[in-house]
């Protein structure tokens, strides 16, 4: 069920009539249930997983602690646990051919298809959240949960589950435990999540990946001139940005409607002034999941070990490991890691430069203009996006005609309504810069209100409305 | 160490319950809706305007066989366009790349003097069950004067419930020309706002299927329905390879051969639409002798079928042009052992065009043709 | 007390973290939301606070949710001495 269709739309109707209808402990009852059959309906198997994991991790965290104090192992064992699920799913076009290959040569024949591995719905997610939630019950922030069901909603809950955010048990089980209403802010702000996270999503993102040259582009990029190719990556850059923001708009939309606020992911990415304002803006809750669990604890056990004040071991492994982390979050491939390679040393590469900065007198200081940072950011993390697209080789060929090609024309018409697409979605992000997402369209009179809902709806109704359903494929007669 | 998590209000949460809503903003909602309709209206009045849809391709039926469609979008630009109608082909991909309406003119034209403004609507995998129905669409909307039915033993093989069939005959918009009233068949034949919204999304997400855009230098015949193949996918003079995927479709029909009593009534469809003043023509298609390889009892079984569609013309005195009295065309001519390639469509054109002719002159059809402009 | 609290930690942030040891900080001037410490000098910080007032700041505290001034730090140090 994607979150776009119709069905989707129907699913979240029918359970928030009976939500509403019932007393709060019963809510979260059915919350549970109607999360499970969502999930069911992408795989019963994978539920069954997802309700293996739950037991595991509701048990584990219950020993976790003894006489005020945290047990290690049982920590390590419910982390590497996480770990091992995790790379037998995500990893397994990684190893998959090296695994039959090396039975082959035991003289063990596999076919290849009969060892593909699906990756179950939300799994990159949910692993993070069971380890966040190891981890505050070890460290006795938390007490481990006593509550069956609501434990169970926070892994489930199924608004989230498909791609996040990536909620702390922390803050999210207590808004389970208390009732919750819905007012008329909350509906408002609801809607309008929802219709711009629709917007975003179908109206933006998924225009410009329709007339993207992906063909060309992950085979020949040298077809193109300096001035296509920077289009052409704005265009990917905008495209990945309002995919996945509209996408966690949407869910923060809906998971409104019965009372309960999900935490935000995106914050104007691309107007960040440096990488550290960069990572809180972009994919926040996998970035504050990073800093919190990964950063911090490695930098903490540097620092005690080589001592703080800018050793280059607290300087450029924390960053580095945490970004390879990130990466292979994301892949894990060859693609993904190199991605994280270079956001990690973009971040070593800014601490650097702040810290030289800082060495010098204040009058020696050249004042950069703020917009002069936001470019540079910019450019970076879309030069960073180049391995998300497309293969290493051809990322290489792409870069390199970038910075070194000598072709300059425009001659790439296709550009054009990618480029004008591109327009209101920077007037989106402008209106929503450093405010609440909702806000902008609340200070519009009443009529630019209605008039950017029926465009939005129309636009919707007519980009979401194919005339038939699946095609027929004729087979040659 | 924190407390337990838990309720930090008590279990009593407002009157209203969890749905806390007071008086709605009906003022933004009654405006929305307000334009919502305006957008509609002036979708509807835009796409009436002769010079809007003058730069468009022809309207949508919302059907899952897009080629379907787009046979009723050619047609539909023809007529918009101001096109006569006169003669409709209709039949299975054997029609659709076999018929060059722009030759059978020329044929008829070098022997009688007039035109004949034809249209192919060959529809790809098109049984006869589905093929009543679109006669039935066909005769209703454009008024031909000659309708002619080109068809093969495939075509009453086919299950009335098989998604060849279905797909066709499951279009809302069908129905609805048959006779079913449904809101979406009848949207598609009446609102021209439901017709276009598909180019508007099309044109947003990038999507140009290469048989709907004539663009100017496309070959003219193209407009007419004909969609033909310019090269030799199998050399019909070896024998069939039955294991081979381009031949997977007439295996799989043909191989277990059947006749199945829907086909015969859409067979029975497509000639009483004589009733209605036309001239229904049954043209049984050119095949490559080989092709007799894939039935089970080869040529009988071929008979059998034969025989079913002799027997329903005759009895609806309607005409039925065979094998026997067509040009038999050379290996070049064919695409595979049931379709003809451009070559071949050009040669059969031409019979065709001539028999026509000779049919209008000898019989002394009760009309003539259009003038075009 | 308190006022040694915050005079340790500004002089610790003005000379340490921002090498600026004439610095003054208004106790209520944001610190991580404004972008003046970033997540590299936090650690720096909690191991001073540490290490000088024998209290642990969580990494996962280590945000300006949790503190964002050197008075809402020191009242942190304060709650757990």
């Amino acid at each position: 069920m994607e979150i776009t269709s119709f069905h989707f739309l129907l699913f979240v109707l029918g359970v928030l009539i009976v939500y509403h209808l019932l007393p709060h402990r019963a809510q979260n009852y059915w919350l549970l249930i109607a999360s499970y059959a969502f999930y069911v309906f992408w795989s019963w198997k994978f539920a069954l997983l997802l309700l293996a994991a739950t037991i595991f991790h509701f048990e584990l965290a219950k020993r976790l602690r003894r006489d005020g104090k945290g047990r290690p192992i049982l920590l390590w064992l419910g982390v590497g646990a996480n770990v091992v699920l995790f790379v037998i799913f995500k990893a397994s076009s990684f190893y998959l051919s090296r695994l039959v290959a090396l039975l082959g040569q035991m003289g063990i024949q596999v076919g290849l298809d009969g060892l593909r591995i699906v990756i179950p719905l939300g799994l990159s997610y949910y692993v993070l959240q069971n380890i966040s939630y190891l981890a505050d019950v070890y460290r006795g922030q938390i007490p481990a949960s006593t509550n069956w069901i609501d434990f169970a909603l926070y892994l489930a809950y199924f608004p989230k589950m498909v791609a996040g955010p990536i909620e702390r048990a922390r803050t999210f089980l207590p808004i389970l435990a208390r009732p919750r209403w819905v007012d008329n802010r909350a509906l408002s702000r609801s809607v309008i999540l929802i219709f711009v996270g629709l917007t975003r999503k179908l109206l933006i993102a998924d225009l410009m990946f329709a007339h993207f040259p992906w063909g060309a582009f992950a085979v020949e990029p040298e077809a193109f001139s300096k001035i296509e190719l920077i289009g052409w990556l704005g265009i990917y850059a905008f495209a990945l940005y309002n995919d996945f923001a509209g996408y966690t708009s949407i869910v923060r939309g809906v998971s409104g409607l019965f009372g309960i606020e999900l935490s935000p992911n995106f914050n104007t990415p691309y107007f960040a002034k440096n990488f550290t304002e960069f990572w809180n803006r972009w994919h926040i809750t996998l970035s504050h999941w990073l800093r919190d669990y990964i950063f911090f604890p490695v930098n903490r056990a540097l620092a005690r070990r080589f001592g703080t004040g800018n050793r280059w071991q607290t300087l450029v492994i924390p960053p580095m490991l945490t970004m390879l982390v990130s990466g292979f979050w994301h892949g894990p491939n060859w693609q993904m890691l190199l991605w994280g390679i270079l956001h990690g040393l973009y971040l070593v590469g800014e601490r650097l430069f702040m810290l030289r900065r800082q060495a010098r007198p204040e009058g020696q200081k050249v004042r950069w203009p703020s917009w002069g940072s936001t470019l540079i950011v910019f450019i970076l993390v879309v030069l960073a996006w180049v391995p998300f697209a497309v293969r290493i080789p051809t990322a290489l060929s792409l870069w390199n005609q970038l910075l070194i090609g000598n072709v300059f024309g425009f001659r790439d018409q296709g550009l054009v309504f990618p480029l004008m697409v591109l327009i209101p979605a920077i007037w989106l992000d402008l209106a929503q810069y450093n405010k609440a997402e909702e806000i902008f369209f609340l200070r519009q009179s009443q009529f630019a209100q209605a008039t950017i809902l029926a465009t939005a709806m129309i636009l919707i109704l007519v980009v979401t409305s194919s005339d038939a359903g699946q095609p027929f494929v004729y087979q040659g007669f | 160490m924190p407390e337990e998590i838990k309720s930090t209000a008590s279990d009593e949460y407002g009157k209203g319950g969890s749905f806390a809503i007071q008086k709605l903003n009906w003022r933004v909602l009654r405006l929305t809706l307000i334009l919502l309709v305006g957008y509609i209206v002036l979708g509807e009045s835009l796409f009436r305007l002769d010079i809007v849809r003058a730069g468009l391709t022809g309207p949508r039926i919302g059907s899952r066989h897009r080629q379907f469609e787009i046979q009723v979008a050619r047609l539909e630009k023809l007529v918009d366009e101001g096109e006569p109608i006169d003669c409709i082909f209709l039949g299975n991909s054997m029609v659709w790349l076999g018929v060059n309406p722009l030759v059978v003119n020329q044929a008829f034209q070098e022997e009688t003097g007039q035109e004949i403004h034809c249209f192919n609507f060959g529809v790809s995998a098109l049984p006869a069950s589905s093929a009543g129905k679109i006669a039935t669409m066909l005769v209703k909307n454009y008024h031909p004067k000659v309708l002619i039915y080109g068809t093969f033993a495939r075509d009453y093989a086919i299950p009335a419930d098989a998604d060849d069939a279905y797909v066709v005959s499951d279009t809302p918009w069908l129905k609805y020309q048959n006779g079913k009233f449904t809101l979406e068949g009848w949207l598609y034949a009446h609102s021209r706002a439901v017709q276009y919204k598909g180019h508007l999304h099309d044109f947003l997400l990038n999507i140009y299927l290469e048989d709907v855009f004539v663009q100017p230098e496309a070959p003219r015949y193209i407009a007419y329905g004909l969609d033909p193949k310019y090269d030799i996918r199998l050399d019909v003079r070896t024998a069939p390879d039955f294991e081979s995927p381009d031949n997977r479709d007439p295996v799989k029909w043909l191989g277990h051969f059947e006749i199945r009593q829907e086909n015969l009534d859409g067979l029975r469809q497509v000639v009483q639409q004589s009733d209605n003043g036309v001239q229904v023509i049954v043209i049984e298609m050119p095949f490559y002798n080989n092709a007799y390889d894939f039935f089970p009892n080869g040529k009988q079984d071929y008979e059998s079928y034969f025989q079913q569609v002799d027997l329903i013309t005759a009895s609806n005195r309607t005409s039925f042009w065979q094998l026997d009295d067509q040009p038999s065309l050379s290996p070049e001519s064919w695409w595979d052992y049931f379709h003809l390639n451009l070559q071949g469509a050009d040669q059969f054109s031409q019979w065709l065009g001539s028999e026509l002719a000779d049919n209008y002159l000898q019989q002394g059809w009760e009309f003539s043709f259009s003038e075009s402009h | 007390m308190s006022d040694d609290v915050i005079s340790k930690l500004s002089s610790f942030i003005a000379s340490d973290i921002l090498k600026q040891p004439g610095r003054e900080l208004a106790p209520e001037a944001p610190l991580i939301s404004s972008g003046l410490i970033d997540s590299f000098s936090l650690m720096d910080i909690a191991l001073f606070v540490e290490d000088t007032f024998g209290v642990r700041i969580e990494d996962t505290e280590l945000n300006s949710e949790t503190f964002d001034t050197v008075k809402e730090l020191e009242d942190l140090i304060e709650s757990r001495q």
